[in-house]
């Protein structure tokens, strides 16, 4: 097979990949934006698993927009031309400006025939001390000004029990208040009305948020042109996620696009002509290429940082081909590209060694995220080698006109230079300061393993979503209680032991409220045992009742009426009765969560105050779990990032052998010194710098340790002459600063502190490798 | 000219009416406190007889509302803007509030807006035309929104300098007559009162 054919069978590989993966991509990219889904499950149950991820979506789903104006009546009509100009189109969907005007029949339907059994808390207790009596309750609640005034009429509850109970459970909206319909508040000279609304779809779906986001725009446009003055707050996971996306996006073309210019810029003052740049870009587009499709194929998706991350692979993958270039360079008119082949491979097969193998260890860490990048730089850089091998050739088969002496030689005199500064007892002396100076560094630094490093909130969009949480009370957090029992009832009583223990916490202000499926249906044996309090305390002598009632003033009727309804009314009412009522639509994510085969139910939280204390409620609860997702990633985060540290160690001692195997033990440490020195520093600039030692940042130092450790082994291994040797070094640090480092500009914490520590370990191992040169 | 005067007159009565709401309010609001006496008659639709109670009143401008009957049992209701909290005859106390339901919370904020006579909370809450003068008034008030019309037909409250008399009248057909007198004013609210408003 001549050269020619095999790169031309190579290209044609390549456009068959770019066809398939056009074809992939014209259905929409698969780009996962959902940060959990980049994590390893956290929770050891697998039904709380399950049910974080049945709760995400419910709670995900919904949004939240505020409109406030100064004038009443323009703050609705702002409401109301918002839901019309945003529903209809898709994106949005149930946008509520006025909540259906409430069937009192509903209420009566479940509950009527229960209704003795319905007690609430402070009545319960009232009843069980014995204090109770009958005619104190009645005339309190005849002349009470509001006395039955909402409830059912007061000859039916001449006590008030089944309307303090109601009461109990209508929940409240902070300082909204139901209005006409309107969830509406006015302060300060301002009236709000809140609108609810749900994303029409899977909030992740990149086109699902893109619809929504879009519809949101034009409610607001056509709500600011119909009113204006009016100020719209929103709130709700999808415009985070689509901000968070968006801000990727926009960090990955302006990092792709800085490489690339910066590269060509380089490449062509190097070289003087396009030709290696095409090449190289060639060579790296053929890695990315192959990356991306083999992991659509594997993975069905590509996870948001994966992207971010491949579109600065370039920098790496084109090292290869601007050693080849510099080998053709070097050549002069000797030049045929098998001898550039040959003279290349050694250095190239050392240098793709040790990278295979660091990210091969990051391939292992059990972050779906992590893994994935690894494994695009696994397939990618691979891909990369063997185009150029048997791409590269093909497309350069001409010797260069240039003179090899003149266009190498001011790298020669560079590297001569930097060699010598760096050799002999001076640089001994230079590089023990240099270690003493980073110990203070070394100490000052801190790590971090917060959740929000991998979801940055955009800052606007955060005040906006505080804000509403302020004026509307609607601030549920991610924490929540799992409830696990052997049946309804079991798991009634065993939410019934732990809200008990919320309302002492609601009391002390710790909380502001909860929401539980046992405060609309407490379980039956609480449900009989309010009944007989009532029995005992109330309907036991009914003669007396019955006198009790005239005498205040009731017709004989109705006071007859009263014992018999308390006969028939005794059905306890069931967790089925109350999800076959709209009654309770809003809460039914809270039941069986993960799924009708499992009992059990989800407790929420309203609004804390003190996350330790609330920790405890669940204690020596059985069947009882909080499942806090985001403290159970951190913690994850920090087990990893500790774990890193031996990783990174045996990463290094893995390239030692090799290196060994390759040059003997000295030669070995001698190429691995300046990766190490580089490590080192950059570790100290971090404590300098009061930067924190993340998980991101340890996996930049091992792609370093791999990346860095290549221009140690090219001077190494050399080519024809040392100055093309220093450019190829050169060149391919500036390329993988200007790819990777750029992410040190990136507005997500996690590229940030990613590319920050390969950045200075990759200036770091230029700086230092001619030391790999001392014998 | 006659004929002109009435029409002018005509025309000028909507403004003055609302001026005149706003004139009243306005001197209600003016004390910190003002404490009274009051007898309520209520008549419940299912009973024969109106229940006839006494107590004392105390309207703070800061606290809210504190209904203390005193006959036929003992019972004191804060209405505030938090809710509602009860205190039995043997001083145990429980706050009707303590989910911060939306019920109570409504009906504390109803109490307050009516007899505390709060500009804000009342136009927002009613539909207010005031009838009279300065010196003898009354304040008819409907209920703007349908939450509260389902419950309520009307309120309606007469004074002079100081609010003398609140009509209630219940969709249910429950009515309560409410009237005060020997209205003091103070500058804020005794101890025992404060601890009623006190959440338990």
């Amino acid at each position: 097979m001549t050269l020619r054919t095999r790169s031309g069978l190579f290209l044609a590989a390549l456009a068959v990949v770019a066809a398939i993966l056009a074809g992939m991509l014209s259905r929409g990219v698969p780009l996962q934006t959902n940060v959990l889904a980049m994590l390893p499950a956290t929770e050891r149950d697998p039904v709380a698993e399950k049910v974080v991820a049945s709760l995400s979506a419910a709670i995900g789903s919904r949004v939240l927009i505020l409109f406030s104006h100064a004038d009443e009546a323009r703050t609705k009509a702002a409401a109301e031309r918002f839901a019309a100009a945003a529903s209809g189109a898709g994106g949005l969907r149930g946008l509520l400006v006025r909540l259906p005007e409430p069937d009192p029949k509903l209420l009566h339907k479940l509950y009527a025939a229960s209704r003795f059994g319905l007690l609430s808390e402070p009545d319960r207790e009232t009843l069980a001390s014995g204090r109770f009596s009958t005619r104190d309750s009645v005339l309190q609640q005849i002349v009470s000004p509001v006395g039955g005034m909402f409830g059912l009429p007061l000859a039916q509850d001449p006590f008030g029990f089944f309307g303090r109970w109601m009461a109990s459970i209508v929940p409240s909206a902070g300082a909204m208040r139901l209005e006409d319909g309107y969830l509406i508040s006015r302060e300060a000279g301002r009236t709000r009305v809140l609108v609810l609304g749900e994303v029409d779809g899977d909030v992740y779906d990149n086109a699902v948020q893109a619809r929504a986001v879009a519809a949101y725009e034009r409610g607001a446009q056509a709500a600011l042109a119909a009113e204006p003055g009016t100020e719209i707050l929103r709130t709700g996971t999808v415009f985070f996620a689509a901000s968070a996306r968006a801000a990727a996006m926009h960090d990955m073309d302006r990092i792709a696009l800085g490489s690339i210019i910066g590269i060509t810029l380089v490449m062509f003052a190097a070289f003087r002509s396009l030709r290696p740049i095409v090449l190289g870009l060639l060579s790296a587009g053929a890695g990315i290429l192959a990356a991306t499709l083999a992991l659509l194929l594997v993975d069905g998706e590509l996870h948001l940082v994966t992207l971010a991350f491949g579109a600065s692979l370039i920098g790496e993958a084109i090292d290869y081909a601007i050693l080849f270039c510099a080998a053709h360079l070097a050549a002069g008119n000797r030049w045929t590209p098998q001898m550039g082949v040959a003279q290349v491979r050694p250095a190239l097969t050392v240098a793709v060694a040790t990278s295979l193998l660091a990210y091969a260890l990051l391939g292992l860490l059990p972050f779906p995220g992590v893994s994935q990048v690894a494994r695009f730089a696994l397939v990618g850089l691979a891909v990369a080698y063997l185009s150029v091998q048997w791409l590269l050739p093909g497309l350069l088969t001409q010797p260069t006109r240039r003179d090899p002496a003149r266009a190498t030689g001011w790298a020669a005199r560079l590297l001569e230079r930097w060699r010598a500064a760096l050799s002999g007892r001076r640089a001994v002396v230079a590089g023990a300061i240099a270690l003493a100076v980073c110990v203070p560094g070394w100490m000052a630094l801190q790590s971090n393993d917060d959740v929000r490093l991998l979801v940055p909130r955009q800052p606007e969009l955060a005040a906006q979503d505080a804000a509403i949480r302020g004026t509307t009370g609607f601030d549920a957090g991610s924490r929540f209680f799992l409830v696990r029992g052997t049946s309804e009832e079991d798991v009634l009583l065993k939410e019934m032991n732990l809200t008990k223990r919320l309302r002492e916490l609601e009391s002390a202000g710790v909380l502001s409220g909860h929401q539980a499926v046992s405060d609309f249906v407490p379980p039956r044996a609480a449900q009989e045992a309010s009944r007989a309090l009532l029995q005992k305390h109330v309907f036991a002598d009914r003669g007396a009742l019955t006198r009790t009632l005239t005498e205040v003033g009731f017709r004989p009727e109705a006071v007859k009426a009263l014992p018999g309804e308390f006969d028939r009314a005794s059905r306890p009412v069931t967790v089925a009765d109350w999800l076959a009522s709209p009654l309770s639509t809003p809460y039914r994510y809270l039941w069986a969560p993960a799924g009708d085969a499992v009992p059990a139910s989800v407790v929420t939280l309203i609004g804390e105050r003190d996350a330790a204390r609330i920790n405890l409620a669940a204690a020596g609860l059985d069947g009882v779990t909080l499942v806090d997702k985001a403290t159970s990633v951190s913690v994850l985060l920090g087990k990893y990032r500790a774990w890193a540290a031996p990783g990174l160690a045996a990463a290094a001692a893995m390239m030692l052998v090799v290196l060994v195997l390759r040059y003997g033990a000295r030669a070995a440490l001698a190429v691995l010194v300046p990766v190490l020195l580089a490590e080192a520093l950059s570790l100290a600039a971090f404590g300098y710098a009061g930067v924190p030692v993340t998980l991101f940042g340890v996996v930049g130092w091992t792609l370093g340790l791999g990346i860095g450790v290549n221009y140690s082994i090219f001077l190494r291994e050399g080519i024809d002459r040392p100055g093309a040797t220093a450019m190829a070094v050169l060149l391919s640090a500036c390329t993988t600063l200007l790819g990777f480092g750029l992410l040190a500009f990136s507005g997500v914490p996690a590229l940030h502190h990613f590319g920050l520590a390969l950045a200075t370990t990759i200036a770091g191992s230029l700086l230092f490798a001619p030391l790999s040169l001392n014998r | 000219m006659r004929l002109a005067f009435l029409s002018l007159l005509a025309f000028a009565l909507p403004v003055h009416a609302d001026e005149l709401l706003g004139g009243i309010l306005k001197r209600l609001a003016e004390p910190p406190v003002i404490r009274a006496q009051f007898e309520q008659e209520r008549l419940i639709s299912d009973m024969t007889r109106p229940t006839v109670s006494r107590g004392r009143i105390t309207v703070s401008r800061q606290d809210g509302v504190l209904w203390q009957i005193e006959s036929p049992v003992k019972l004191a209701l804060a209405f505030t803007q938090n809710g509602v909290i009860e205190t039995g005859l043997d001083g145990v106390r429980r706050s009707r509030g303590q989910r911060r339901g939306a019920v109570d919370t409504e009906v504390g904020r109803l109490m307050q807006s009516i007899v505390g006579a709060n500009e804000a909370s009342l136009k927002a809450t009613f539909d207010a035309v005031a009838e009279g003068s300065l010196e003898r008034w009354t304040v008819r008030l409907t209920p703007r929104a349908r939450e509260m019309a389902r419950f309520l037909k009307v309120v309606r409250l007469g004074g002079s300098r100081y609010l003398e008399s609140i009509e209630i009248e219940e969709i249910s057909g429950n009515s309560t007559m409410i009237r005060l007198r020997q209205h003091a004013v103070a500058e804020k609210v005794a101890a025992e009162e404060l601890a009623l408003f006190k959440q338990p």
